[in-house]
């Protein structure tokens, strides 16, 4: 006799739920956390998007508190001639945080749950991830469940000129595919990649992770999937969120303090990537542009959602950002993501100043 | 009479020129903080007195040989293209020639000290052929002394292992006294300044004691002014704000660069206002029924090109039909005019 389906009415049967049906064979879409910032509370979803102007035309929110720190919220969207409904789970259990999960089909989390964040983007924020963050990410995962992570395969996402694609590597390949990639004038950024996660009490487990902070139970435990990949994300989220905080110009006796950070690349950025940046950038950030690119590039850009100013220099193979005025952490995380959208993925360092 | 598109260019022409000469006060500033064996860093606008007794503010002051000799820095982002306002701008440097006092030293007085005089590279040849011949007169013979240099900068670019640029300030006349500046300076390699000159140090500073065009501090109160009002929560809308509220969040990136033991404020209030007044001429800000307030959209513009484009854009037009704005057609709101009590007036005294 097949056991009736768990109601989810707090966070015991959430687990309860999640688990039987990720360790159950059969198909199914895979489990989706998506982990964003946010210090607004979940209640206050329906009048963010009142006060959104003209969000509320296409979106309807239904938030029903659970249990303390739950949230069962159900978001419609409206696309064209098309609605789209669904239903999410917010678990507001970490400070600053939201986890976001849903079991609902890829289309469903990328064309709402990740559309409606971006446009309530300050109130919530995504996370940034590149290749090596990733793969940090995934390092820390091991660590902590004193287990073993075996990394199998990555997406891709490569573009020249009018040339896009994206492709498959395995593991094994990945860091000799990247530089062939590189070496062919392609700007490579990697999506996400796939991995199989063994904890210390044997349970076996294969997830995602996505360089928009989303992670994936594909299947296995979800509690070990939700105490060591998405609490693991969490923890790197906010030692990032960190790491891009009070970075505003200021003035300490007398002398001016900036704390910049910068993009390496392997490469040289060349002419095409800036005129590509200078396109799709201007659709977030006001962007004034002082060098074009020849190749130098130096240009101003705020960032119309949260007001957050940026210098933005280029030079050779690295991108260098000097938050000015005001720079929220959020602000300055996400112009790094949009940084790598664009010329592909780097390495993120911070500039000390002498 | 000038085309729009060529009036919009030479607009945009002087929001680079400028910048770029920022970017060079900058890495003056960070070489001397950072390298006291050249010259110990001063100041900036440090107040002198002259050897008339008339108060001067270079825009860098640094001492040297146990600060006993001193060097002042005059950045200049343009220069007049007519030949007597020319020369009338290097007469004005005059007073910067003379022994001078109030130094930050236990004296109070140098030795003697050197004047440099940074010039856009555009401007560089058109300046030193004037001094030239400015100098064969007894009467500017400050200007064919030891002690008086002009300096220009380049951007060359490199190729090695693809294209690099680096930043090169470089002497285009006269000779200053500081050996390791001379020598560092000499054409034709000049000294090349650290890759932060191009990058990250351009954005410690915004402005140079010279007044910047009326369109870069338009397209500097939208980034970084306005901005900062934004409400998160609120979103795009019109907020009501005074010009002393502009002014007060001005002060991060316009006044945080006053020498802490000067009056000397940098940017100008005036230019605030100036600024604000050509916005309302252009549309972009209003005024609320009383006119004591403006009336500011934020994010004030979504432009599909670079923001300089656009705003230059609208400036050409706007000059082209009406001419240079009149004063009455762009006052500011009248609140702003009367000093509020409490209100230190003194250090505004240059902007009246």
């Amino acid at each position: 006799m097949s056991e009736l389906p768990v109601r989810i009415v707090d966070r015991s049967t959430l687990y309860m739920h999640y688990d039987r049906i990720y360790t159950l064979r059969g198909k199914k879409p895979s489990l989706k956390a998506l982990i964003v910032l946010s210090d607004i509370s979940v209640e206050e979803l329906e009048d963010c998007l009142k006060r959104k102007y003209g969000l509320h035309k296409h979106y309807f929110i239904k938030v029903n508190s659970l249990s303390e720190s739950l949230y069962s919220v159900v978001i419609q969207r409206t696309i064209g001639l098309e609605q789209i409904r669904d239903e999410v789970f917010i678990d507001t259990g970490c400070k600053g945080v939201w986890i976001i999960l849903t079991e609902a089909e890829s289309y469903f989390v990328k064309r709402v749950v990740e559309s409606l964040c971006r446009k309530l983007y300050p109130l919530i924020s995504m996370f940034y991830l590149n290749y090596s963050q990733m793969c940090f990410l995934t390092k820390a995962i091991e660590k902590t469940c004193e287990g073993e992570v075996a990394l199998t395969y990555f997406t891709i996402k490569r573009f020249k000129e009018g040339d896009q694609a994206t492709e498959v590597l395995w593991a094994t390949d990945v860091d000799k595919e990247i530089k062939r990639l590189l070496f062919d004038g392609f700007t490579v950024k990697v999506d996400r990649l796939e991995f199989k996660l063994r904890d210390k009490v044997g349970a076996l487990l294969r997830a995602q992770l996505s360089r928009k902070g989303i992670c994936e139970l594909k299947y296995g435990s979800f509690s070990s999937f939700y105490e060591n990949v998405v609490f693991n994300a969490i923890e790197y989220g906010l030692s990032q969120k960190k790491f891009y905080s009070q970075r505003e110009r200021s003035v300490e006796d007398g002398n001016i303090q900036v704390y910049p950070l910068k993009i390496d690349y392997d490469y040289f950025i060349q002419q095409e990537q800036m005129n590509r940046f200078i396109k799709k950038i201007i659709g977030g950030y006001s962007c004034s542009v002082i060098h074009s690119g020849n190749p130098y590039f130096v240009a101003d850009l705020c960032d119309y959602g949260d007001g957050s100013s940026f210098g933005v220099a280029i030079l050779g193979n690295s991108v260098t950002l000097t938050p000015v005025a005001r720079a929220n952490a959020s602000a300055v995380w996400k112009l790094t993501g949009e940084i790598q959208e664009i010329f592909g993925d780097g390495e993120i360092r911070d500039i000390k100043m002498e | 009479m000038f085309s729009l598109p060529t009036k919009q260019q030479q607009y945009e022409k002087e929001i680079k020129k400028y910048s770029d000469t920022v970017a060079i006060l900058s890495a003056v500033y960070s070489i001397l903080k950072q390298k006291p064996i050249i010259a110990e860093y001063v100041g900036v606008e440090t107040r002198l007195i002259s050897e008339k007794g008339v108060p001067i503010e270079p825009d860098l002051t640094a001492l040297y040989d146990m600060r006993r000799k001193g060097l002042l820095f005059e950045f200049k982002w343009s220069m007049p293209f007519s030949d007597a306002w020319l020369k009338e701008e290097i007469e004005s440097l005059e007073d910067y020639s003379g022994q001078c006092s109030s130094w930050k030293n236990s004296t109070g007085t140098v030795d003697y000290h050197d004047l440099i005089l940074v010039c856009h590279m555009e401007d560089a040849a058109r300046v030193t052929e004037t001094i030239i011949k400015m100098a064969s007169d007894s009467k500017y013979a400050y200007l064919a002394s030891d002690g008086f240099a002009v300096w220009t900068w380049i951007i060359s670019v490199s190729r090695k292992g693809g294209y690099r640029e680096n930043l090169i300030l470089t002497r285009q006349y006269g000779k200053v006294r500081n050996l390791d500046l001379e020598n560092k300076t000499k054409p034709p390699t000049g000294l090349v300044l650290p890759d932060e000159s191009l990058t990250y140090l351009r954005s410690s500073f915004h402005f140079i004691k010279m007044k910047p065009p009326v369109q870069y501090i338009i397209i500097k109160l939208i980034q970084h002014v306005f901005s900062q009002f934004q409400d998160t929560r609120r979103g795009k809308d019109y907020y009501e704000l005074t010009t002393d509220m502009i002014y007060e969040k001005s002060k991060t990136i316009f006044f945080s660069w006053r020498d802490i033991d000067t009056q000397t404020v940098q940017a100008k209030r005036r230019w605030i206002v100036e600024a604000l007044d050509t916005m309302y001429a252009l549309k972009l800000i209003g005024k609320t029924i009383d006119k004591k307030s403006w009336l500011v959209p934020i994010p004030t513009l979504r432009p599909q090109i670079p923001l300089q484009e656009t705003i230059c854009k609208k400036l050409a037009k706007y000059n082209l039909k009406v001419g240079t704005p009149r004063k009455s057609r762009m006052r500011s709101p009248k609140s702003d005019d009367t000093p509020r009590p409490g209100l230190k007036t003194t250090t505004l005294m240059d902007f009246k």
